[in-house]
């Protein structure tokens, strides 16, 4: 028992920012992370010794926040709206202004990348927090979420590409990129953007 | 190689997903231009990532009152700090303790006080419900109380398409001191679901409907002369329509 105790107190407070990030509704995150840890505590004999109870814990914290999200009830967008990947993104002109200082650009964000990932999908959230943020492998979160690692990568791609457009979006509305793509010819996907090049 | 081939080998180059060797064939590959940009990617990449991690840490409040609920002691936490599970656990104790003292005074069997825990208990865990089952199968259980219901065949269409799984755990005696109370146990999307069933008009039956009104019961249908409703935490009252009156039987 004290070990089942101190390894969740170890990993806390990742587990409970990986939950304040993929609810919808971020005032549930006290009531997932004691469900899940309760879950946890209950099923700890299915847990393998020697295996990786890290990820033990994120499947069920995992499978807990895709419950509390379908009782919030909050549709996405369609995904036909989302763009094919990042490489088409960065066909835009303005996103390879984006790309010359991404440090300075998501500081003039502020808080605007909260609420644009607020927008993703469940799905698309849970695999981003757990490549970029917690780090794991594509198979060990396809593992995680119990779906094929081929549309782990799929959600990563949508999902990072959707990100990058809201805050796009965001910053030429406010004028954070230096040019702005409405004053420039936008560059077709498959010219690899040489057509906005050709302009300066 | 298409677009989206090359779409998912930049990701996994930019996640770090590939071997040294398919890195370097890959890193050979790319222009000046493209390795500019990917590096620019892992930044931007870097950034959010270090934004999405910031300024989030599991208030101690939560984390002290589970580990005493998991130490066996008893939570001293704020009310409003500990929702569902652990308020409502407290909430059925509290409860639980007064019908007792209700029913050590008065001695009577009433049904008026809200039933709160037993069969009527939201915070039981699927591994209790099994324990609870024994074993002992639904239709078997129906067979030996001679229950004229049965579970409908789950791979039939019972508009219950949006819940993920369905797997009946079994069946047990429910907990009623004033008459018969069965109990059917589910698991609906990995949460336990119970439909507890009692003879209609029985005392069973108005237990069900004062905790029904007392918000411990989802929803309550009458199929073939019982009253069935269902308790959990996760909504299904889908749950109702996949346990059905047996046809009566023609001599």
């Amino acid at each position: 028992m004290d070990d089942f105790i101190e390894q969740v107190d170890r990993y806390r407070d990742e587990f409970y920012r990986y939950i304040v990030r993929t609810a919808w509704d971020s005032s549930v995150a006290d009531d997932v992370f004691s469900s899940a840890v309760l879950a946890a505590w209950e099923n700890r004999h299915k847990f393998t010794p020697g295996t990786n109870f890290r990820a033990w814990m994120y499947r069920i914290i995992t499978n807990k926040c895709f419950v509390a999200n379908r009782e919030t009830g909050r549709t996405p967008r369609p995904l036909d709206e989302v763009p094919e990947g990042v490489m088409t993104a960065v066909a835009d002109r303005g996103y390879r202004d984006v790309l010359e200082e991404p440090d300075r650009f998501l500081e003039q964000c502020g808080d605007e990348v909260h609420r644009a990932f607020k927008i993703l999908s469940t799905a698309q959230r849970t695999c981003i927090l757990l490549r970029s943020v917690e780090k794991f492998s594509y198979k060990e979160i396809a593992e995680i979420m119990d779906i094929p690692v081929g549309t782990v990568m799929t959600h990563l791609s949508r999902g990072r590409t959707k990100l990058r457009g809201e805050l796009l979006g965001y910053a030429q509305e406010r004028g954070v990129i230096r040019t702005m793509p409405k004053l420039m010819p936008r560059a077709k996907a498959d010219d690899g953007g040489r057509a906005a090049q050709n302009e300066n | 190689m298409n677009q989206n081939e090359r779409e998912k080998l930049w990701m996994a180059y930019l996640d770090g997903q590939m071997s040294a060797a398919e890195a370097s064939a890959f890193d050979e590959s790319l222009t000046a231009e493209e390795r500019e940009q990917l590096a620019a990617e892992m930044r931007l990449e870097a950034g959010i990532a270090e934004r999405l991690a910031a300024k989030v840490a599991c208030p101690d409040a939560t984390w002290e009152a589970l580990r005493s609920q998991l130490e066996g002691k008893p939570a001293t936490v704020p009310t409003n700090v500990v929702r569902l599970p652990l308020r409502s656990l407290g909430l059925i104790a509290a409860a639980a303790a007064v019908v007792l003292v209700f029913y050590s005074v008065r001695g009577g069997d009433t049904v008026d006080s809200a039933p709160t825990s037993g069969s009527f208990d939201s915070a039981v865990s699927v591994a209790e419900l099994e324990n609870m089952a024994h074993g002992v199968g639904v239709e078997e259980y129906f067979t030996q109380h001679n229950i004229q219901l049965a579970v409908a065949d789950f791979s039939e269409s019972h508009g219950h398409s949006h819940h993920k799984t369905i797997r009946a755990i079994g069946a047990c005696d429910g907990d009623c001191p004033y008459g018969s109370l069965y109990e059917v146990l589910f698991e609906c999307c990995g949460e336990p679901v119970r439909v507890v069933l009692a003879e209609q008009s029985s005392r069973g039956a108005r237990m069900i409907k004062q905790a029904q009104a007392h918000g411990k019961v989802q929803a309550t249908r009458m199929i073939g002369g019982y009253l069935a409703g269902v308790v959990g935490i996760h909504h299904a009252e889908e749950l109702l329509d996949l346990i059905e009156a047996k046809p009566a039987q023609v001599t």
